[in-house]
């Protein structure tokens, strides 16, 4: 459904967005990663049509989005990090104007306010001044506007910025619901946890270079992150750790810390190792209370990639 | 107070803007260009020779017109605009205190506006030569200069401390400007044939920064102690405004939060609000309907969002205008002022066209820059709305309101109507001049709106234009005896008050060939070029950038 090759975008001697190869399947959403000033926001304008790369290509929808800006636009919702609103304007008046200037006939417009107002869980605002509405309501009004044409793909840049943690909970709880619709949605944030829990696929963005864009268990096991397991036992938390030491030696397996009765380990394993962990230890006869794998967040993954991107980058930098 | 960072970083920031530099070398360069081309040739010294004053006449209402203009650019947006970039609220929250904000707004208003005025000095030091001005009549000149300076600027600053955006907060400034100018003058307009209103038209005028400007310089049209009087007047108003300030910043409460507002289901309460004026015409409350597919989206947006929305004004506003041109009327037509035709012609020429070159402008000046400001030119990119769409729904809507003005004014047509009914003829050319000047406005905002990057700049270039046009193009009136008819001609054609004045009225401008014909031509030219040249830019803005 979008699908970039070779995408740059450079102002001058500033290089915004750096040879981006993208393929987004469709009824997907893909979180889009990166600090400040990595590039998120061009890429999506570039998608949206309304800016020009330097070179490569982009189609959304079946359509280039660089030779047909226009056409792009039918296929495509835009939610930009900071937009306006009319003042004066009514919710439904304001997501009227905007369906009339994408020139949807007055009938389909009539049904397609009252549609998005339920998507978007602002039915109650019709009449609220647009202007009177909280952060976080404008956001949603946000969103019903660039429903309002009923586009295929969504671009969300940043939506949940300035949010309150239960607007962030709602956010995340419509963005599930566009996937329901069949929408594609590509959203961009520099907020990691909230991305993690709805995004079937994410990009890491750093310095205007995609670092990595998968399936967040693929990404887990391409960075080789080790695997966080907590164990509470019933007794013997040394004598336990010591048994899965000798069973399992590092680097296999290192325990890293124990607290109480609890103990964390730091494991390289598939997920059958993990469940024989927990197999060795009853054979053992370890009581054990409880035993869980720690998920690891995006954060995480987010720190470790970069830090291996700086550190190649460095260490190329230093062989030439 | 040299010290205070409010009033440091004020200055700093309005001198170095490339607008500040602009704004300077336009005014020197106006004043050097008049003192150039009105330098008499025989170069004769002589504190009395005609030439000499002449040329210190029109300096110095030149002077004190540029200083009018610029001071609503430099003092009106001074506290709006800090709400609108949300740093206001930031100033209070250091440890300055609200004194120190004050002044600091205060002294920076001043300060730009008196520098202006002390940049002029060369150009007045040339007057000397002429034998033109005595030291004492430059300090005179010079004190009314300042003193209107000061007085504007907090005129300007007082605006600015209730206004909700700097948009309004220019307008209602150069409105409010108007008012001070050319308010007192307006006695001597309608009772200048009263023997009993001579000590009032006098007196009137001197609270006038025009009248004080020619009892200076012409002392036999006006009693030379008017410039005292003006000085007086404006300290009174400068304390009276520095008060009010002080008041509104310190106490002025939180901003009232906006109504959610709900639409009246009620079909009592409705029907009740139907009973009131001016709810039968249209009702927000009670609007139901999606746009029309054959309306302009942009024009239907800008009358719910602003005209209709917000409809009290414009009704109030045309409301204003109606029992004001009533009351002229009446009194005019009710032989209180004298029955000349052509006084009525020439008030209600003047009142017509002075509302439009007052308002029109402010119309379409926020058209573009507003929609980039606020930050919904990125959405509508995304839509289908093209540049002609988007000008014709501007466009639209502002004449939409002209028009509740022009009809506010209709009362005063009516009356040169009956008072000679063969003069339907001379009414239309006339009403061609209005009409070809209310498209120049427009057309002057549009313009403005699609290249300045700010609201308020492109407010103030708006206005310049038009004023330009309207009333920068009357100072040959000053200058009869220097220029040729052929020249007086040239400039006077370009001014919409000429032309209409002398199509509709008798004995004005008979030297002159006929002007409304060439007047109506050029404008419309000019503002088919004003609209060529927003159009083109808006569609740039439009596409996607590079």
């Amino acid at each position: 459904m979008i699908v970039t090759e070779a995408l740059t975008k450079s102002y001058g001697d500033v290089l915004a967005l750096d040879d981006l190869s993208l393929d987004i399947g469709e009824g997907e959403i893909f979180g889009y990663i990166g600090p400040t000033g990595a590039g998120k926001s061009t890429t999506i304008r570039i998608l949206s049509g309304l800016l020009r790369p330097t070179s490569g290509s982009a189609r959304v929808a079946d359509v280039d989005v660089v030779r047909h800006p226009q056409e792009a636009k039918r296929v495509v919702g835009y939610m930009p990090d900071i937009f306006g609103v009319y003042h004066g304007m009514r919710v439904w008046e304001y997501l009227d104007f905007f369906g009339a200037a994408y020139r949807m006939p007055r009938a389909v417009r009539r049904a397609r306010i009252d549609e998005v107002l339920h998507i978007t869980g602002t039915d109650e605002m019709r009449d609220y001044f647009v202007d009177s509405l909280s952060r976080g309501m404008q956001q949603r009004v946000g969103i019903a506007r660039a429903l309002i044409h009923d586009p295929k793909v969504l671009f969300l840049d940043e939506p949940t910025s300035g949010l309150d943690p239960r607007a962030r909970i709602e956010m995340r709880q419509l963005l599930k619901h566009l996937k329901e619709l069949g929408k594609t949605v590509l959203v961009s944030s520099h907020i990691l946890p909230e991305l993690a829990s709805v995004c079937d696929r994410i990009g890491i963005l750093e310095q205007s270079r995609l670092l990595l864009c998968d399936r967040m268990e693929a990404v887990l096991r391409q960075v080789e992150l080790r695997r966080l397991i907590e164990i509470e036992v019933l007794d013997d938390p040394a004598g336990a750790g010591a048994a899965l030491a000798a069973q399992f030696p590092a680097p296999k397996l290192v325990v890293t810390e124990t607290v109480g009765r609890m103990l964390r380990l730091s494991f390289a394993g598939e997920d059958a190792e993990i469940a024989g962990l927990l197999a060795f230890l009853i054979q053992q006869g370890i009581g054990v209370l409880w035993y869980r794998e720690v998920p690891m967040d995006l954060e995480h993954i987010y720190m470790k990639i970069t830090t291996q991107a700086k550190a190649g980058k460095r260490r190329s930098d230093d062989a030439e | 107070m040299l010290s205070n960072p409010v009033l440091l970083r004020e200055v700093k920031s309005a001198l170095r803007s490339p607008l500040a530099l602009a704004l300077a070398a336009l005014y020197l360069g106006v004043l050097a260009t008049l003192v150039w081309w009105m330098w008499p040739q025989e170069g004769i010294y002589s504190a009395t020779a005609r030439a000499s004053r002449s040329l210190l006449l029109v300096c110095g209402v030149a002077q004190l017109l540029l200083v009018i203009l610029y001071a609503p650019a430099f003092a009106a947006t001074a506290i709006t605009a800090e709400k609108e970039r949300n740093t206001y609220d930031l100033l209070f929250a250091t440890l300055l205190r609200p004194r120190d904000i004050v002044a600091g707004k205060l002294f920076s208003s001043i300060v730009v506006l008196l520098l202006f005025v002390l940049l002029s000095l060369p150009v007045f030091a040339a007057c000397f030569f002429l034998g033109a001005v005595s030291v004492r009549e430059a300090a005179a000149i010079y004190m009314v200069t300042a003193a209107s300076s000061v007085m504007f600027g907090l005129l300007g600053l007082s605006v600015s401390s209730v206004a909700r955006n700097s948009h309004l907060a220019l307008v209602v400034t150069y409105l409010l400007l108007l008012l001070f100018t050319a308010g007192p003058w307006v006695p001597w307009f309608l009772l200048e044939q009263q023997p009993w209103a001579a000590k009032f038209i006098h007196e009137a005028r001197a609270f006038s920064p025009l009248g004080a400007m020619a009892s200076v310089i012409l002392p036999a049209f006006e009693p030379s102690g008017a410039w005292r009087t003006y000085l007086i007047f404006c300290g009174a108003a400068s304390v009276v405004m520095v008060a009010f300030i002080i008041g509104r910043v310190h106490w002025a409460g939180p901003r009232d939060a906006r109504r959610h507002g709900a639409t009246i289901q009620d079909p009592a309460e409705l029907a009740q609000r139907r009973m009131s004026f001016p709810f039968y015409l249209v009702d927000p409350q009670r609007r139901k309907g999606c746009i029309p597919d054959w309306l302009n989206p942009m024009f239907a947006k800008e009358l719910r969002s602003r005209a209709f929305g917000g409809g009290r004004w414009i009704f109030r506003l045309a409301a204003a205008c109606f029992g004001l041109s009533m009351l002229l009327m009446i009194g005019v037509v009710g032989n209180l002022v004298g029955p000349t035709p052509n006084l009525i012609r020439s008030v209600a020429l003047v009142f017509q066209l002075g509302l439009i070159v007052l308002i029109v402008p402010s119309l379409t000046a926020g058209a573009i820059t507003q929609e980039r400001e606020r930050g919904n030119l990125e959405l509508l990119r995304m839509s289908r709305l093209g540049p002609l769409s988007f000008l014709t729904g501007k466009l639209g809507v502002a004449l939409l309101f002209v028009m509740f003005l022009l009809l506010g004014t209709l009362p005063g047509w009516f009356a040169i109507y009956y008072l000679e009914i063969n003069t339907m003829p001379e009414i239309l050319d006339a009403w061609a001049v209005i009409g070809a000047t209310i498209l120049f406005a427009l057309t002057a905002g549009l313009f403005s709106s699609a290249l300045a990057p700010r609201t308020p700049v492109a407010t103030a270039l708006a206005y310049a234009i038009t004023f330009l046009a309207a009333i920068v193009t009357l100072l040959p009136l000053l200058t009869a005896d220097q220029l040729s008819v052929r020249l007086r001609e040239m400039i006077l054609v370009l001014n919409p008050f000429a032309s209409a004045l002398q199509v509709l009225t008798r004995g004005v401008f008979d030297d002159l060939g006929i002007l409304w014909q060439r007047h109506a031509v050029m404008s419309l030219g000019v503002s088919a070029l004003f609209l060529i040249i927003a159009f083109l830019r808006l569609r740039w803005l439009l596409l996607p950038q590079k």
